[in-house]
């Protein structure tokens, strides 16, 4: 069967209407609503956050520090990665890189952190979120940002450091995310990821 | 019952009927047309609310707390989907630490503050909203960026800090949110919050 559209814009009453292509065919499509707002309300939306300022570790160090999330092997889940987010809460201790690196999720990664459902009551989540384990040495995948010792007397603000992965990493079963300094930060950042769980 | 599309594009003139065009893997092509949250606006869904006046800002969690928020009273049918969190300094700040969003309960809130329609003269919002309640302690979830105390002459302007939550936070009847500082700040920032209400 053919899906047709007609061309042109027109004044749609309620109820049953053709749809609408532009001068190539293309069907032309309104937003419903925020691109994750139909996962969250359905409740496979999840976030964590660091509750205070973590000191990290340097590099590909494998005693880690900082937020990670993983996918416990047998969950029968996929973790799709939307947001990475990261802050100074003070003067940074060293100048230097912020990025996002994968691993496998290893025997010492646990579930130390609350996740929260981005729906309240919205179920559990399966992912183990931790702010240190010993873990293989992890890869960096994603350059995010560089933290600098600058003073805090010197800007008013600095924007959102957010990044939108929109879906771009997937953790399946036995694999994690984690946090991934250049250097050692003192007790200076705080981070928050935020994700949707599907089926495997 | 198959639907088909065809693939290349067509020339069609105002008002030709045509079949919907798909690439050469099958994808339907689509052109999304208007604001991203056009639709819902002009349905009458989305609301926002703003500080009027540089508020003062309790620390971390802080259940005397000041600031911006959001509550979805109980019993209230509706579900409400946050889209935007924004925040800026209107004057030099008198401390450094960093701005995030919390979640807790509605316990505290009233309606003292009036959320506007984004779509003027349409609908009213369930919200709540407040600058000060006395409140259950606030877990934080979202990390969004740096405040610092630099001198309004050092800047001649600061980025948007506009965090796109894009749906992914979820208020369900009884719960709420709220701005969240690690440091009080006093008589500096101002706050807005973008939303969407929907039947639960």
């Amino acid at each position: 069967m053919d899906l047709q559209g007609i061309e042109g814009r027109r004044s749609a009453a309620t109820g049953v209407n053709q749809l609408r292509v532009d001068t190539k065919g293309g069907l032309m499509a309104h937003n419903y609503s925020g691109k994750y707002a139909e996962a969250a309300l359905a409740g496979r939306m999840f976030v964590v956050a660091s509750q205070s300022a973590v000191t990290t570790t340097k590099d590909n160090d494998t005693t880690w520090t900082g937020l990670g999330v993983g996918n416990p092997i047998g969950s029968g889940k996929n973790l799709i990665m939307h947001e990475f987010g990261w802050a100074l809460i003070i003067v940074g201790s060293d100048d230097g890189l912020v990025g996002l690196a994968s691993c496998a999720i290893g025997t010492d990664f646990t579930n130390s952190l609350t996740q929260r459902n981005c729906k309240w009551g919205g179920g559990p989540s399966v992912a183990y979120c931790d702010a240190g384990a010993t873990i293989e040495a992890p890869i960096l995948e994603r350059v995010c940002g560089t933290h600098g010792m600058g003073a805090t007397t010197t800007e008013m603000s600095k924007p959102p450091n957010i990044v939108d992965l929109a879906g771009s990493i997937v953790l399946p079963p036995g694999r994690a995310i984690v946090t991934w300094t250049s250097e050692i930060v003192t007790s200076g950042l705080q981070f928050h990821f935020v994700w949707e769980e599907v089926d495997a | 019952m198959q639907l088909e599309s065809k693939v290349g594009p067509a020339d069609l003139a105002s008002g030709s009927k045509s079949q919907l065009r798909s690439d050469t893997g099958g994808g339907l092509l689509a052109q999304v047309y208007g604001g991203k949250y056009a639709e819902a606006t002009r349905a009458g869904r989305m609301f926002c609310i703003a500080n009027t006046a540089p508020v003062t800002t309790t620390k971390d969690n802080d259940t005397t707390w000041t600031g911006l928020g959001i509550a979805n009273p109980t019993g209230s049918d509706k579900n409400i989907i946050l889209h935007e969190f924004g925040w800026a300094h209107q004057i030099a700040g008198d401390d450094d630490g960093l701005v995030g969003l919390a979640t807790t309960t509605d316990s505290g809130f009233a309606a003292t503050l009036t959320a506007r329609s984004c779509y003027f003269g349409t609908g009213t919002s369930i919200a709540e909203c407040v600058a000060t309640a006395t409140i259950v302690a606030p877990i934080l979830e979202r990390v969004c960026g740096t405040h610092g105390m630099g001198a309004v002459t050092t800047q001649i302007a600061v980025g948007p800090n506009i965090v796109d939550l894009a749906g992914s936070m979820i208020i369900v009847p009884g719960r709420s949110v709220v701005t969240w500082t690690s440091e009080i700040t006093t008589t500096v920032l101002m706050f807005s919050f973008l939303w969407e209400e929907v039947d639960a």
